[in-house]
């Protein structure tokens, strides 16, 4: 049965009080709580991690150069996934009350902004070898 | 949690209800960038490498890279049935861990790779 969003009279702009990692989405998890938790603090960590990475990556390769365009995109986009991750992590627990902020400003909009970075900047990055 | 099930929801009336159509157009239209970012992101890496490498081989580090972000968009597409509760179930929660499991290997490893090979000697 679907756990819809619990109606209240205003929005609620933080949701932290209804965090709960026994649910997700509203549904009572049993078991997999522990796997579900790791799963999704190991992604928030990974987008973090690897945009450490990119960042050494780039300084070495452009060692001294101007990084390109492409680059800074797909790094920006990882960086703000990763934010995305942590917001998802938040709202999927605070399911069906989850804050506003955390929706819009953690998951949402970051999700899209990300995605769309990342996207542009393999896409500069196509178009660096082929202009 | 029941093992599996699937429900019909309706994007347009959910999740804010059926009063609230501007917030659910918002909801279901901002996947287009989220899903979309990560498929072209796969799509353009690919024919970069294509293009870049040309008849020589396409180093680990960058498939393995092209990998993670083939994964991330098997992730990001995940999260849509998830949020629109279209599926429930342990399955579901399970093939969201393994997947989530799998993208973030993959991302470290790839962005690892890259950054030994071209800096950390």
């Amino acid at each position: 049965m679907i756990v819809p969003l619990t109606p209240t009279p205003k929005p609620l702009m933080l949701g932290i009080d209804n965090f709960n990692i026994d649910t997700l989405m509203g549904q009572t998890l049993g078991w997999l709580k522990w796997p579900t938790l790791v799963g999704l603090v190991f992604s928030a960590v990974a987008f973090v991690i690897a945009a450490y990475y990119i960042i050494q990556y780039t300084k070495g390769f452009f060692s001294g150069r101007k990084i390109q365009k492409s680059w800074k995109f797909i790094l920006w986009g990882l960086f703000i996934t990763a934010i995305a991750e942590i917001g998802e992590m938040l709202a999927f627990y605070e399911w069906p009350l989850p804050g506003f902020i955390e929706v819009n400003f953690l998951l949402v909009v970051p999700h899209a902004l990300g995605g769309l970075m990342i996207g542009l900047g393999a896409y500069f990055l196509y178009k660096e070898v082929t202009s | 949690m029941p093992i599996l099930e699937f429900n019909a929801v309706n994007p347009l009336t959910y999740p804010f209800g059926p009063t609230m159509l501007g917030m659910n157009l918002y909801v279901l239209l901002i996947h287009i960038p989220i899903v979309f970012g990560f498929g072209a992101a796969a799509y353009y890496i690919i024919k970069y490498l294509r293009k870049f490498y040309a008849e020589r081989p396409i180093p680990e580090e960058w498939k393995i890279f092209w990998w993670a972000m083939v994964w991330s968009v098997i992730h990001e597409l995940i999260e849509v049935p998830i949020l629109y509760q279209w599926i429930i179930g342990q399955v579901l929660v399970i093939v969201f861990f393994v997947v989530q499991m799998i993208a973030s290997i993959y991302l470290i490893r790839g962005s690892y790779i890259l950054a030994k090979k071209y800096i950390v000697r």
